[in-house]
């Protein structure tokens, strides 16, 4: 059994309803091929090839239309159990009409019977393909489209077979009685189905809609035309109709020369052909479609037929021969059932399934039907005008099915732009509030007076911005005399402000921030006033009040007239935090060295806000002297922030150091979990390679922080990274994250404190290693391909989850794609386990593998792996643990040693 | 002397860590330092101001407020939303056996919290989620 599930790439829970499915597909397939046969042999029979032959196809582009709409008005209303209801029922009171009429084979019921098997026989598999949208999502699709797709072959194959086997010199019709019992099977595996998976087939539609084309108000041919995607697919549609009808047509024109007037000779060959096709379509479709299409992708899929077709109308063009008319034909049938089909249902799956329903039946039914009719008008064009029209018409298909690859091709490549677009509705956008520019002033004064502090402040901003919009030169104390500056105002202005005089009062405001910010409007206006009262402040004996020290330290462009090292003395026993801490920025911004002394005693005192606050000052005069004392406090975590952004002060000059650092297994871990960030904000070329360089290092922390800096370094700044560089790390990773899966499917049973801890510091590693490999493929990829590629990973939704797999499944190539995508396949841990086991051969000993994770460079996984193994005390782990006492790792020193300890006295 | 592992292992089962990283947890236990408290044992008293998150490992504790009690067995972190609201405790947590609690200090926790913007998370959707437990 497991066996046969493998062969289908089935998996045991999905092979019921794929099984009924593709028993679903058989029997419509069957059922069409029965009627094609039986509609082309009766008329071909009684009327011959003639012109009115080409003209029915165009009839029957014609009809498609109504039937689309009513077919669409039924779609938009009901359920797809009721519409599949409906149309196999009046499909099937059709043949019950028809074979009563069909007895005499009177002449004006064939050319009916003919368009209208035209129109309604391709209803058949789209209510199988509505129903499998419904049920699959996008990489499921692509395994088991294969199987359905099976099914429906070999029920064409077995119609073909069936009907050129009853086939007699009359009576053939009572094969259309044989056809309605078979859709009444058909009809009753529908409803199966969908009672098996109600659930699923109620949530889908609903969801997928809003994700994709934007709900269903939007028309359906709107939304063809407004989609590129859906454009260039109609266009193959078309395309493709008119080429497979000229062979078609072709091919009967064959037929008809060769058996004029046999119906049971052309039924026969008519029958036996299309099921040998079937067979050879079955064939393709078991052994090749799925492998080509998970090996070579979509985009390609759709290519072969078009390439085929061209290459065998060749044969046709040059030697109008019957054989090679029966082989283009042969072709066109092998392929067009398998490989073509399955790619091109393929391409409707990331629409989701509402939106599919609502534009499939308008694509297949209407523009591959008036393809058809173009097909049938351009050969009747060609029997007129030509001399040869066989030859003319193996040219034409040559166009035609150059046309219809250039359509392939174009589609491929928006295939992917489809999977895309599909994802960014994971992406949330947020817009952060602002203070509309178009407030008008009576509002803001109003703001002004607000009692909520929170109004006033946002009023404020405003009209700072709005000042600093209006005045091009700030207009600071120090550098311009008030003369000038009024007289710049009288020229900008034409009045004072009217919200000025309500500012002025807010200067008092008990809210310091307020105060501060009205303090920078108000000294615009009246500059002398504000500058004497700034000097009163700060030449007092006690420090001065918020307000003032917040204005200079948010808005004064020059602060240090204000400012002296004798002041800030005489304060500092008297400063509490929040002013010292204003106090020592103002220091970093005077800019004045004999400061720098003050700043010294501060770091080493006892208060950290100002000692973070006089690192952040000392940063900003970038004197070398200093730049050890930064590196030492980086050690402490109350420091480790501030000494972050003074180093980056330093630029590149401590970026040699920060990469010895990196590498050093001696410095502490959380000291060199900071240098990415350090870096990244250096910013310069040899930054960056360290940054590159830290992927490999063995802490995952450590290298998963180093990659999310050069994310943002990318998303920043446009930067363009080979694929060559990233490989080997992501390799390593692939490795890892296949040896966490192994590890966790090995001690899934495993009691105790200990286990669990390991199993969810494996599970913590698994998930970073996901999110490391996507983040490593946003740095060569298109960058957005990655990102919501990951989004749509980790989304609760399963179709966008899947489409995100197909789209990496369409970018990356080569060995990396043969490790990566089972990661993301959505395996069981058995299977990954499998997997990983195979590629990279792990042992299947758990010893053995703890003894190696505990070789590698993970010290947090060790220490979860030593607890395990003195909980449990695994003597085979006995001696790798005692080697952890050497660890550079405190922390495994540390657990190596209680591990030891306590060995044989652990309580299993 | 607890080891950090041992920390580690007996801190892991706690609700205030459900989110929480274990080499982050690991990080947090290494600040904590243990408490052993005796049955009737005061481990804080209402409305005093409380620096330390207390976080109890083995052992039961009571909690009282305005004579109603509750008991509590570990591991549950005792007062979370005092210790980061900075509020003054409303509850008396009373020690209803012998037992052990960890207690990590303000200071070094939130210079941990601060420079984590991934642990503070963690520790926001925990408080969320008790939070959202609560009005539910």
């Amino acid at each position: 059994m497991e066996a046969i599930l493998n062969l289908l790439q089935l998996r045991r829970e999905e092979a019921p309803t794929a099984l009924l499915m593709s028993a679903y597909f058989f029997i419509a397939l069957s059922c069409t091929s029965i009627i094609k046969s039986l509609q082309n042999s009766f008329y071909l029979t009684t009327v011959g090839w003639d012109w009115r032959l080409p003209m029915l196809y165009v009839a029957i582009a014609l009809l498609s239309g109504p039937v689309v709409l009513s077919y669409r008005a039924l779609a938009a209303r009901r359920s797809h159990l009721v519409l599949g209801s409906v149309t196999i029922l009046f499909i099937m009171a059709s043949l019950a009409v028809f074979y009563g009429l069909l007895a005499g084979r009177p002449a004006w019921v064939l050319p009916v019977f003919y368009i209208w098997g035209g129109v309604f026989t391709v209803l058949l598999p789209i209510q199988g393909w509505i129903f499998s949208y419904d049920l699959y999502h996008t990489r499921e699709a692509k395994r088991l489209y294969a199987l359905l797709g099976t099914g429906g072959i070999l029920g064409g194959a077995c119609g073909g077979f069936y009907t050129a086997w009853r086939a007699g010199d009359q009576h053939n019709e009572v094969m259309l009685l044989h056809v309605c019992g078979l859709l009444a099977v058909g009809l009753l595996i529908l409803a199966v189905v969908h009672r098996l998976n109600a659930e699923r087939l109620r949530e889908g539609p609903a969801q997928d809609s809003a994700e994709t084309e934007g709900g269903a108000n939007v028309s359906a041919i709107g939304k063809i035309w407004a989609s590129p995607y859906l454009r260039n697919l109609a266009v193959l549609m078309l395309v493709s109709g008119a080429a497979t009808t000229l062979v078609d047509l072709l091919y009967k024109w064959a037929l008809d020369q060769r058996y004029s007037g046999s119906e049971q000779q052309i039924t026969q060959f008519f029958g036996t052909l299309l099921g040998s096709m079937f067979v050879v379509s079955a064939l393709l479709q078991l052994l090749g479609t799925s492998r080509f299409l998970r090996r070579w992708g979509v985009a390609l899929g759709l290519l072969v037929m078009p390439a085929v077709l061209a290459l065998g109308s060749l044969g046709v063009a040059f030697t109008a021969a019957f054989w090679a008319i029966v082989l283009l034909k042969a072709l066109d049938g092998g392929l067009r059932s398998s490989l073509d089909r399955t790619s091109v249902e393929l391409l409707y799956v990331p629409l989701g399934s509402a939106a599919t329903a609502s534009v499939k039946s308008l694509i297949d039914l209407g523009a591959n039907r008036v393809g058809d009719g173009l097909g049938a008008a351009l050969l009747v064009g060609v029997t007129i005008v030509v001399f040869s029209p066989v030859q003319a018409a193996g040219v034409l298909v040559l166009v035609a099915a150059t046309v219809w690859f250039l359509a392939a091709r174009s589609l491929g490549n928006e295939y992917r732009g489809m999977l895309r677009r599909s994802l960014v509705s994971v992406q949330t956008t947020s817009h952060p509030l602002s203070v509309s520019e178009s407030i008008n002033e009576g509002t803001l004064r109003d703001a002004l007076e607000s009692a909520n502090s929170t109004t006033v402040q946002l009023a404020l901003q405003n009209l700072i911005e709005r000042e600093a919009r209006s005045l091009e030169d700030d207009l600071a104390f120090s550098t311009q005399s008030e003369e000038s500056i009024q007289s710049q105002l009288s020229g900008m202005y034409q009045a004072i402000p009217s919200w000025l005089a309500r500012v002025e009062r807010l200067t008092e405001h008990s809210d310091p921030e307020i105060a501060a910010a009205a303090l920078h409007l108000a000294q615009r206006y009246r500059p002398r006033y504000y500058r004497d009262f700034l000097q009163e402040a700060f030449a007092q004996d006690e420090p001065p009040p918020l307000a003032p020290l917040l204005y200079l330290n948010r808005y004064a462009q020059e602060p240090s007239s204000f400012l002296t090292a004798e002041r800030v003395r005489h304060w500092q026993q008297q400063l509490d935090p929040t002013r010292a801490v204003l106090v020592a920025d103002l220091i970093g911004r005077t800019g004045q060295s004999e400061m720098v002394p003050i700043l010294q005693e501060w770091i080493g005192g006892d208060d950290r806000r100002r000692a973070i606050a006089a690192i952040r000052a000392l940063a900003t005069f970038r004197d070398p002297a200093h730049i050890d004392q930064m590196f030492e406090l980086l050690g402490p975590a109350w420091s480790r922030q501030a000494a972050d952004a003074a180093l980056i002060s330093y630029g590149e000059s401590v970026v040699g150091r920060l990469r010895d650092m990196l590498k050093d297994p001696g410095v502490e871990l959380q000291v060199r979990r900071e240098i990415p960030r350090v870096l990244a904000a250096i910013d310069s070329a040899e930054a960056r390679d360290t940054l590159v360089g830290a992927l490999y290092l063995p802490d995952s922390l450590l290298s998963f922080y180093a990659l999310k800096e050069l994310n943002r370094l990318r998303s920043q700044q446009k930067l363009t990274y080979e694929a060559e560089s990233f490989l080997p790390v992501i390799q390593i990773w692939v490795r890892q994250y296949y040896e966490l899966v192994y590890l966790r499917h090995q001690i899934a049973g495993q009691q105790g404190t200990a286990s669990q801890l390991l199993r969810k510091a494996v599970q913590e590693r698994i998930e970073w290693k996901v999110e490391k490999i996507f983040r490593a493929l946003g740095l060569f990829l298109p960058q957005e391909d990655a990102y919501i590629s990951y989004l749509g990973y980790t989304s609760d939704r399963r179709r966008l989850r899947e489409n995100a797999i197909e789209l990496i499944d369409s970018i990356i190539r080569g060995e990396l794609r043969k490790t990566l995508l089972p990661i993301f396949g959505q395996q069981s841990d058995r299977e990954l386990a499998r997997i990983g086991g195979s590629l990279f051969g792990f042992p299947s000993d758990l010893d053995i593998l703890l003894s190696d994770i505990l070789g590698e460079g993970d010290a947090w996984l060790k220490c979860c792996i030593i607890a395990v193994a003195a909980s449990q005390e695994m003597e085979a782990l006995k001696s790798a643990v005692g080697r952890a006492v050497n660890d550079v790792s405190p922390l495994v020193r540390e657990t190596a040693e209680w591990a030891l300890s306590r060995w044989g006295t652990a309580a299993r | 002397m607890l080891k950090t592992i041992e920390k580690v292992l007996l801190l892991q089962e706690m609700r205030l860590f459900d989110f929480v990283s274990t080499e982050r947890v690991a990080e947090m236990a290494q600040m904590c330092l243990e408490r052993s408290v005796a049955a009737g044992d005061v481990i804080f008293e209402a409305e005093q101001s409380v620096d330390n998150l207390y976080l109890l490992v083995r052992g039961k504790v009571e909690l009282e407020r305005n004579g109603m009690r509750l008991p509590f067995s570990s591991a549950i972190a005792l007062n979370p939303w005092t210790f980061f609201s900075r509020q003054p405790q409303p509850l008396r947590a009373t020690a209803l056996e012998d037992g052990l609690v960890l207690v990590g200090q303000r200071s070094p926790l939130e210079e941990l919290l601060t420079s984590d913007p991934e642990l503070c998370y963690s520790v926001l959707r925990y408080l969320a989620s008790e939070g959202l437990e609560g009005h539910c």
